[in-house]
């Protein structure tokens, strides 16, 4: 039994580590790419972001956030094949999907990951004809946070 | 003894299996033609209604749109706004309506055939399922709602959800 624990506690770490591996796997293999636009936010950077906020719960959702990152790929865009292995990957990693418009060759799908009442992580994906995006945000949201950041805007 | 128990085991398994293919006659519709480029495609999970049901709604003063959003599970549309839609609006009504769906109510409107079909719910007003077909000279739409749905107000929600199709759920209040 206690060898039993003492192997489990080995691998447990590379499994918790593996959760968010999908998506950073995804910005490690594209990053280098000649017509892809990258941009990586850390908390420090959007902290700073926030004191530009004049609305207070805008401001509040900006600092919730721990990372944001956005990866644009204009001349090559990324195969299908490969955005089907990161929506099966991400699936496995706990995201739900919320929303999938599509129209004609332009889709957009909004997937989601929650832990307990909070809001961890928002994907956005988005596909064009020749152009894709894909937007992450890591956070500690509520949706009273996101409700009251829309209530500022509308 | 084990004969009855073999026998009864292989009866449920069949009936299992018929039950899944009978709910998914709808899913399999969607499926084939949702990589179709020729189509607009809306998928909005069950998940993201339980988000927007938490979130309080401006413009819905007698509380009657949150109401009705807290009970919708589901939302599909299928759009193809080019080329005779006619064909497939057949299709996919002969295909639906053999599936446990009865008939609300068929408009024509000009040229176009407007249909809703639903699944009861626990009383005459509230609806598990309603789908809507329309097919014309140049347009197909097919949307599928679930949930626990009140027939009085779904109206309500086209104006709320500005999503290619639901227009046509107003013509329920007003028939």
């Amino acid at each position: 039994m206690k060898t039993l624990i003492l192997i489990l506690s080995i691998f447990l770490p590379s499994f918790i580590y593996s959760q968010t591996d999908a998506i950073d796997d995804f910005y490690d293999s594209h990053r280098f790419g000649e017509d892809n636009i990258k941009i990586k936010l850390g908390n420090s950077l959007l902290t700073i972001g926030s004191w530009f906020i004049e609305e207070p719960a805008t401001r509040a959702l900006v600092r919730k956030s721990n990372r944001a990152r956005i990866l644009i790929s204009d001349e090559k865009p990324v195969s299908r094949r490969e955005i089907n292995y990161l929506i099966n990957d991400i699936k496995r990693d706990g995201y739900e999907s919320l929303a999938l418009v599509r129209d004609g060759l332009d889709k957009v799908e909004v997937y989601m990951r929650e832990d307990r009442k909070y809001i961890r992580n928002l994907l956005v994906i988005v596909e064009a004809d020749e152009s894709f995006v894909l937007a992450s945000l890591d956070c500690r949201l509520t949706l009273d946070d996101i409700e009251a950041a829309l209530d500022e805007e509308l | 003894m084990k004969t009855k128990f073999l026998f009864t085991l292989a009866l449920l398994t069949g009936l299992s299996y018929y039950t899944t293919a009978q709910q998914s006659v709808l899913d399999q519709f969607f499926e084939s033609h949702r990589d179709d480029t020729a189509f607009t495609v809306v998928n909005v999970s069950p998940k993201m209604f339980q988000m927007i049901s938490r979130i309080d709604i401006e413009e819905d003063e007698n509380g009657e749109i949150s109401e009705l959003i807290k009970g919708i599970t589901g939302l599909r549309i299928l759009v193809r706004d080019h080329g005779d839609g006619t064909k497939l609006y057949e299709d996919a009504f002969n295909k639906i309506s053999r599936n446990g769906f009865e008939e609300l109510l068929t408009v024509r409107d000009k040229g176009e055939n407007i249909r809703f079909m639903v699944k009861e719910g626990n009383s005459a007003d509230i609806i598990k399922q309603l789908v809507l077909l329309v097919g014309g000279a140049d347009d197909f739409v097919l949307l599928d709602l679930t949930g626990n749905i009140n027939l009085k107000t779904i109206g309500k929600l086209s104006k709320s959800l500005d999503v290619p199709g639901m227009e046509h759920l107003e013509k329920i209040e007003k028939h």
